[in-house]
This record gives structure tokens, sequence and C-alpha cells, in this order.
């Protein structure tokens, strides 16, 4: 593809701001191979391409709040695939002003109606105490809200809110044993350090403790194997594998143990555990790509589920009336994802729309199209594979 | 924009006061949200720089001083640009959601010039979200 395909691209996914954004500005940086003579591939997101400080350039959804897509380019990382690399995991504050943590200074407190302490623990006391190391996905519950039409509200990402990492933490069950958790402690609710907005809410977000048990939660301090990121919860974050992330509490200072819902719950619904659904994304071609008609596309995508093990996973270029199975590449760990490769007919010169779908072994698998309940509630958690299809150029 | 440097940006005759005024916004941020004697949360001042966002401009008309004034406070103007073509009434929630969830001060006919403004000129067809323009399935199933 050459620089004026590029442009229109951009010009078609963002709007005539995209221009203004890719014109000398300071911080929008398009990967100069993008552009460059004999480059092909456009990054896999729609936003401005944008660093923050120690991060490599991401799409910027927004600047403030912080909320940055990994392009899809960048989810299978490079240094220790398939776990996205550290500087490509994706950003999500919900929190105007990011604080930069002194942790000689932080504790952790732990206490509540349902344990007999209330301790504060420091990043050494913490550090001294058992350690586990968990690859999983971690992905926002709004992953791909961007691209349902019309527009709904709530962040509009595409298909960049959601990495697999590697991190190292205490698990939850050695601290709530040094608060002295009591055996009818059924809820847990964890809060962050900074309050959101002008009402300055807290950010307290609860789990039923017995289900966030069964998948091994860990309050993480590493991420990769190196310092948690700033913006991705530095010092210490909660880490719940196999979960939707919103309840993993970025910058954790306070863990109340309950025998009742926490009263001021960010979202205000009952104590859960959010499981991940079985889900499927096609990251190479990115999107936007051009491929030549007749050729056969080599694709490759990545699937996971809530650690229930995927059975399979399926590509369809005729919208899900016929069905390729994809080659999966072994598994490194139930919570983290897997990489998939497929080939299909370019076809004739026009648009093709590629869809992918994962079936994990208890039977569940993406549906095609958007639940009226997943629409009802705010787009959140939704897997549909017409949502999420890969849109390549088929050129004549 | 953050508190601290719309601060600064206002006050250009006055850098130095406004660095002071900067430092004590912080400090009293930090002090209502850590009650007394809960943990050590952040170093006052440690707020970690964010890029500006360069494509944000809000298209000219009238009330747009006044909602890049107000929306501002808490947030920078993506979640309006990134949300063109909300329909009328989402525009009218989500201005109602910014008062009673996240605590916007504004009168009511603040309210209501904010929100004609954002139907005006945010409620055009969105543009396609990464060539998935015309995408069958991006609607909910029937």
């Amino acid at each position: 593809m050459d620089s004026t395909a590029i442009s229109r691209r951009q010009l078609l996914a963002l709007g005539a701001g995209a221009v203004a954004a890719s014109a000398g500005a300071r911080f929008v940086a398009w990967p100069q191979d993008a552009v460059s003579a004999g480059a092909t591939a456009p990054p896999g997101t729609p936003f401005p391409l944008v660093a923050l400080d120690g991060k490599a350039p991401l799409g910027q959804v927004y600047d403030q709040p912080p909320n940055y897509e990994t392009p899809t380019s960048r989810l299978i990382g490079r240094r220790n695939p398939p776990y996205t690399d550290t500087e490509d995991y994706y950003v999500r504050y919900r929190e105007a002003d990011v604080y930069r943590v002194d942790p000689d200074r932080f504790r952790l407190r732990v206490g509540g109606e349902a344990a007999t302490e209330q301790i504060d623990l420091s990043m050494a006391d913490l550090r001294d105490l058992p350690t586990r190391r968990v690859g999983t996905v971690g992905a926002c519950a709004g992953l791909g809200r961007g691209l349902v039409r019309p527009l709904v509200p709530g962040m509009p990402w595409t298909k960049g809110d959601v990495s697999c990492g590697e991190w190292t933490g205490v698990p939850l069950e050695e601290v709530l044993r040094l608060a002295g958790a009591r055996p009818d402690a059924s809820v847990v609710a964890f809060r962050g350090g900074r309050t959101i907005a002008a009402a300055k809410r807290d950010y307290w977000r609860h789990w039923d403790l017995e289900s966030m048990n069964r998948q091994g939660p860990l309050l993480a301090y590493e991420l990769n194997g190196e310092p948690l990121p700033v913006w991705n919860g530095f010092p210490l974050r909660v880490v719940v594998p196999g979960t939707y992330a919103p309840g993993w509490v970025k910058q954790v200072v306070e863990i109340d143990i309950r025998r009742t819902p926490h009263p001021r719950d960010w979202r205000g619904n009952a104590p859960g555990t959010p499981l991940l659904k079985p889900m499927s994304l096609i990251v190479e071609p990115t999107d936007g790509s051009t491929v030549q008609a007749g050729a056969t596309v080599a694709l490759r995508g990545v699937a996971w589920d809530h650690g229930t093990g995927l059975r399979r996973v399926d590509v369809s270029v005729d919208d899900g009336r016929s069905w390729i199975p994809a080659r999966m590449e072994r598994s490194v760990g139930r919570y983290a994802w897997r990489v998939f490769e497929a080939k299909v007919p370019a076809g004739d010169a026009g648009t093709l729309r590629v869809l992918s779908r994962a079936e994990s072994r208890d039977g569940t698998r993406q549906p095609l199209d958007i639940p009226e309940e997943v629409m009802a509630d705010g787009v959140r958690k939704n897997t549909a594979a017409r949502t999420f299809a890969a849109v390549l150029e088929v050129r004549g | 924009m953050s508190i601290t440097r719309k601060i600064e940006r206002i006050a250009l005759a006055l850098v130095v006061v406004a660095a002071a005024g900067a430092a004590m916004v912080v400090l009293v941020v930090s002090g209502e949200e850590d009650p007394a004697g809960s943990p050590v949360l952040a170093d006052a001042g440690a707020v970690v720089p964010l890029p500006e966002a360069q494509d944000l401009r809000l298209r000219p008309g009238e009330g747009r001083d006044l909602v890049a004034a107000t929306c501002t406070t808490c947030h920078s103007l993506a979640p309006i640009i990134r949300h063109d073509g909300f329909s009328a009434e989402v525009w009218e929630q989500e201005v109602q959601k910014m008062i009673t969830r996240y605590g916007a001060t504004m009168d009511p006919g603040t309210a209501e010039r904010i929100t004609a403004y954002l139907q005006k000129h945010y409620s055009g067809p969105p543009a396609p979200a990464a060539g998935t323009s015309d995408a069958p399935g991006t609607a909910p199933a029937r």
C-alpha cells in the first residue's frame, strides 16, 4: 500500500481530525515504516499513535483520562510471545490525573467486618510473602464498543483494550489470612488510591470471594518480570486471572473483607466474578491491509476464555455460512491466550471480511451477533464475531 | 488538561503564583482524597505528565467556549470528539450523567446550552470505525 492509500484509510477511520493529527503533531507518530516505500500494514487501531512516558506508541482513545489501546499488530509481543510486551500493554485509567506513588511510603490497608485484624502492609512486607506468577488475558469489558453503530455511551475502544501478561505478586489468600479473614467472609472489596472526577468518588470494586478464589487472584507488583508501569497500576494492583479487568483495581490501597456487598461499589452491581467469555481476534493482517485478488491470505490471531480451555477456533469468509478450522498453537497457560493461524482465499477485488469464532471445551462459543442483553448492558463483554471481523481490501 | 496545568495556563502572567497555587491544589486534593489515618498514596505533586491529543478541536459554533471551559474541568475534549455521532437523546443523557454521577457543577441553563451545542455539532453520522463502516452485525441481533 502506498502512503496515499494509508492517508485515505486514516481519513476514513478517523475523520478529518486524523489529517491534522498526522501533520507534524508533536506526539503523533504513525510508525515510519508504515508510510515508507514497501511497507504495507496499517497499525491496527484507528486512533492516533501516541507514546506515554515509558510506553510504546499506542492508540490514543482519550488523552485525559489516559486511555490507550494496543494496536492489534502489537498484541502478540516480540520478547516472550504470545504475551504482550510490557510497553504495549493497554492503558485504562478513569482518573484524569495519574500519580506516581512512592513505593517506600505506600501502605496497603487490609481489614473489615469479616476480619479479626486491621493491618497496614508496606511493599517490603508484601514482597516477603510467598509469590506466584501467572499469565492471563486482561480485557476491558468495553472491548469492541467503538466498532458498534450507532455509537453507544462508554469508551469507544476498538480491538485493543485487551492484552496478555505474566503477573507476579502475592496470592490474595496470603493477605487475607494475615488479616484474619473469618470463615463467614463472603465479599472482598478493593479501593484504588485516587478518586474519580469532580464528584471525588472512591473507586471501590467488590467481588464474590468464593468464585474469585477459584481463579487464583493475586496482588501483582510485576508485569512480565518488570516493575509495573505506572500506567498499569504501579506499585500494586489486583489481578484475577480469567476475568474481565474493570475490577482489577490499580494502585490498590485498601482491602475490605466483608459479609455483605460494599455500599460504594463503582457500578453498584451484586458482587460476582465476571468470567471471560470465549473470544478470538484476528491480528494479522491488520484491518485496512491490502491483499491481492485470488491470493491465499495467511491469518494469525489470538483466542481465549476464562480457563476452561479452548476446543477450537474457526474462521469464515462468507459471513458465517461456512467455517474453516484454524490451527491452534500450544497453550502456555490456562488463562493466557492462544495463537491461531488459518489460510483463507482472498477472493475477488473488493472488501474481504473475515470472521473468527472461538469455542470453549464446555461448548460455549462466540455468537455471530450482539445479544440483546449485551446491548442493554452498554455493549459490555461483547464477543459477537461480526463486530470483530477483520476487514481487508482486496485489490484486483 | 490537568487542573494544575489549567491553572498555569490561565495565569500566564503570574507564573510563579500559578505554580505555587498548583502545588497547593495538589496538596488540598490529596488531603481530601486521603482521609486521616488512611495509607499514604502518593507524593504530592507527582502527577505523571500526559501527552495532550493534537486532533481535539471543537467545531465552531455557539456554546463552544462554554463547552471547552466546563467539560475540561475533569477530562479533555476526547470524550466529546470521539463520540461524534451520539444521538440527541444520548447527548442529553451524557450531560446529565456528568452532573449526577461525576459531580460536574453547572446550573441548568449551562447544561442546556452545552447539550444544545453537542446535539447540533456532534450528532452527525459517525466516522466509520476501522474499516467496518457498513459492517453487518454491528447492530444488535433481532
